[in-house]
């Protein structure tokens, strides 16, 4: 079983997001531990003072990054970069949702789009080793989708350095590795359905 | 071809090497994983340096800036900046999406959709440099500007949704009169973040062009005349209100200021709570300057939260409780009439407004007035409610006191402080307040125990102090006291006294025989009185403060065990005899049938 780990500071947020039946279902999910409060503030403090022990064991790290100092973020990304690990940050000042898998997969969400309801599938998927990529989390089922709409970006791009070749590579593991032509039929009809 | 090409190198390198223009390669992915990393800000500064002293007919763009993350979809973004961003000079220049989506596809992938169909907006699969050079001939032709009328319009299409952590657009004009109230004493310079937000956010570009603020306009900070001490309770203070007020006081140096430091976000509504009373009491404020919204939980949107399930509501009880003389100043984004009007019942004493759009010189005039009137109120009102409470416990933990006098003495009380605040503004209620607190005295020397009054008058039900000798137009009573020449004050010494009992007399007796003093010209008794007959009881004279507070203290000693000092019955007249009653019965009666 995978394990991830919760820290959010502002437990008010939670119940405006999430009614409280899914919040029990959170709490009762296996492999997920959650911070508030006391404990989280704890936590906070010593990510923000350069202890990232408590992270070990965990596989995905969920953080409001508000919460953190400068000093705190990088505690947490360096943890996640040298272990290879998946990061959420999510905070309310956050316009938009954005991905990279440079360095590690890296995902900064809003609080809002975090807390939605497909957070709750995920995360029960994610301990069982049921997901296929960190962005499942924001796209739902369109997460396929998001990675084909990648790999027509490389096919027209042409020439790839290196960095876009090894991108090119993990995408063909994920999604099947079609011609240009069956490519935009297939995002086509994805697309249609949304 | 005066063009600009924005990419962030995941255009086809054949293209960005062969077009005919400008090109400019915006590329967050290495910026992103930093602590720092906002992406307004990143795409604002990008921009700014891009369209710097540039004029260009026709901006590319593609749908996604990301390498990795294509449904970000951030060309759009950029569009929505060129199109909300005066300072860049480019908001009227057509603007053309190059990719393989159509419009119609990429609506349905993203809510900034919309831009694609506004005026001066195209799009083309075709990343052909050629292709892209007639694509320019072509718009140049057709629609090389849009209109002011057509911006306006493309701009409210946009329908942007404010960042989750601005709740309500209460939020929105929170920040924006922090940020103009700021400016205007200039002090914006201690909130950054502030102005980074609302120059780069895109969401507040959007909201400014849709909403234009007057300039807010510089002026200095007023003297406010008046000695106090004025405490914050706002979960924005570190954001910048805490700053903003220092400078607002900053040529006050009468103004002790504090603000409550917490943690707001992540404490509960009843912690918040006990923090404010908390703080209140310590700081000993005369003056609050409270929110309304202080938790999540006020923000709700579905449904939103009465007025008095708000935090700042409950703050406000607490206060109240702690001294009603405590003045607290509701500040607020909320225009909201029942907001007003539910604090407005429970005592609040002034409403501000924190608009983003308002007169800044009036709104800064507005709180200096606010808050000077509110600090001169409130020693005197503290004061008053501190003693009136005072009076309450005494009476409430004497025997000697019925329900009912305890009841009466509370709402003379009461009814007497609100017509004190009234008076702040009126002074004509200051009358009415002192001839409502003299009710208490009124109603003190209406009880039996204290005064008893029939042909034998009594203090204490046992110190014969008067007792009648004639009846009728003669009336007359041997008295124990007697009025000294030329005044009204009385020192003990048996005499005949031919007028009424009235107040003076019966406090005077009291004053002498209950508290054991050698006349009645204790404690400002008379100086009270007179206030009362001839100041209080007629229109068009005017009654202190100093006036009223002394009463009250004068009603505070009164009501105090502690100051009993009864003098022993033997003091008082000597108790009439059986045959001197009859005989006296007997005179009145024969004096009735002549």
């Amino acid at each position: 079983m995978r394990k991830i780990i919760l820290l959010e500071d502002r437990p008010g947020r939670q119940e405006q997001y999430i009614d409280s039946e899914n919040i029990s279902k959170l709490k009762a999910l296996q492999g997920l531990k959650i911070l508030l409060g006391e404990e989280c503030r704890d936590m906070i403090n010593k990510l923000n003072q350069a202890d990232d022990s408590q992270l070990n064991e965990f596989t995905l790290i969920l953080i409001h990054r508000s919460a953190l100092s400068a000093e705190g973020i990088d505690t947490v990304t360096t943890h996640c970069q040298q272990n290879k690990k998946n990061l959420v940050f999510f905070s309310g000042g956050i316009s938009q949702s954005q991905f990279t898998s440079q360095n590690f997969p890296y995902l900064l969400l809003n609080s809002k789009d975090f807390y939605q309801s497909n957070m709750l599938n995920f995360l029960s998927k994610f301990v069982h080793g049921d997901t296929e990529h960190i962005t499942e989390l924001v796209y739902g089922d369109s997460w396929k989708l998001n990675l084909m709409l990648n790999y027509r970006q490389l096919l027209l791009k042409g020439e790839l350095g290196r960095l876009d070749e090894i991108f090119k590579e993990s995408l063909e593991e994920l999604i099947v590795k079609l011609p240009l032509e069956e490519l935009n039929k297939e995002i086509k009809a994805k697309i249609t359905l949304l | 071809m005066n063009a600009l090409l924005i990419h962030s190198n995941n255009l086809n390198p054949n293209l960005v090497n062969k077009f005919p223009g400008d090109k400019v390669a915006i590329d967050y992915s290495e910026s992103i994983q930093r602590s720092n990393f906002i992406l307004d800000r990143f795409l604002h500064e990008e921009l700014s340096n891009a369209f710097n002293n540039k004029e260009y007919q026709l901006i590319f763009i593609p749908y996604t800036l990301s390498q990795q993350n294509y449904l970000e979809l951030t060309g759009l973004r950029v569009a929505a900046h060129i199109r909300t961003t005066d300072e860049f000079n480019h908001q009227y220049v057509p603007i053309v999406f190059v990719g393989p989506e159509t419009p119609e596809q990429i609506a349905r992938l993203s809510d900034l959709g919309y831009i694609l169909f506004t005026s001066g907006v195209f799009s083309t699969a075709s990343q052909e440099s050629d292709f892209l050079k007639k694509f320019f001939d072509r718009i140049m032709e057709e629609k090389s500007k849009i209109t002011e009328s057509e911006h306006a319009k493309g701009i409210e299409r946009l329908q942007l949704s404010p960042p989750a952590n601005y709740q309500s657009h209460h939020s929105i004009d929170n920040e924006l009169a922090l940020l103009r109230w700021s400016e205007y004493l200039k002090c914006d310079d201690r909130i950054p973040e502030v102005k980074e937000n609302l120059k780069a956010g895109l969401y507040f570009k959007y909201h400014r062009v849709l909403n234009p603020v007057r300039p807010s306009g510089t002026g200095n900070p007023y003297l406010i005349y008046a000695k106090g001490k004025v405490l914050l309770i706002d979960d924005e203070a570190e954001k910048g209100w805490k700053d903003f007020y220092k400078c607002f006081f900053k040529h006050s140096p009468q103004i002790t200021f504090n603000s409550l430091s917490a943690d707001f976000k992540s404490l509960s509504q009843q912690d918040i709570i006990e923090a404010a009373r908390k703080k209140v009491e310590e700081f000993d404020a005369e003056v609050v300057l409270l929110d309304l919204r202080l938790c999540d939980l006020d923000f709700d949107t579905d449904p939103q939260p009465e007025p008095k399930n708000l935090t700042g509501y409950k703050v406000l009880e607490e206060i109240k409780k702690i001294n009603k003389g405590i003045q607290v100043i509701i500040t607020t984004a909320s225009n909201k009439i029942r907001n007003y009007l539910s604090t407005h019942d429970l005592g609040a004493n002034g409403y501000i407004i924190k608009r983003g759009d308002s007169d800044v010189a009036e709104d800064i005039k507005n709180l200096k007035n606010e808050i000077e009137y509110a600090i001169k109120a409130s020693q005197p009102l503290k004061d008053f409610d501190e003693i009136s409470g005072d009076i309450s416990q005494n009476i409430n933990k004497e025997a000697e006191w019925n329900d009912d006098f305890k009841n009466k003495v509370q709402d003379y009380l009461n009814i007497s402080f609100d017509l004190l605040v009234k008076s702040f503004k009126n002074s004509d209620y200051r009358r009415y307040a002192y001839l409502q607190l003299f009710l208490v005295i009124e109603e003190f020397l209406a009880q039996e125990h204290i005064f008893s009054y029939g042909d034998n008058c009594f203090i204490d039900n046992n110190i014969l102090v008067t007792h009648k000798i004639r009846e009728g137009d003669n009336r007359s009573f041997k008295s124990i006291i007697k009025r000294n020449p030329g005044s009204k004050i009385y020192t003990i010494e048996e005499s005949e006294y031919n007028w009424t009992i009235d107040v003076n007399y019966k406090m005077s007796a009291v004053l002498i025989f209950r508290y054991g003093f050698d006349s009645s010209n204790k404690k400002d008794w008379h100086t009270i009185n007179e206030i009362r007959n001839t100041k209080a009881a007629h229109k068009g004279t005017t009654v202190s403060l100093r006036e009223v507070l002394h009463l009250i203290n004068f009603i505070d000693f009164i009501v105090n065990p502690q100051n009993k000092q009864f003098r022993s019955q033997n003091e008082g007249l000597s108790q009439p005899s059986l045959m001197s009653n009859l005989r006296s019965l007997n005179q009145n009666s024969i004096g009735d049938k002549k």
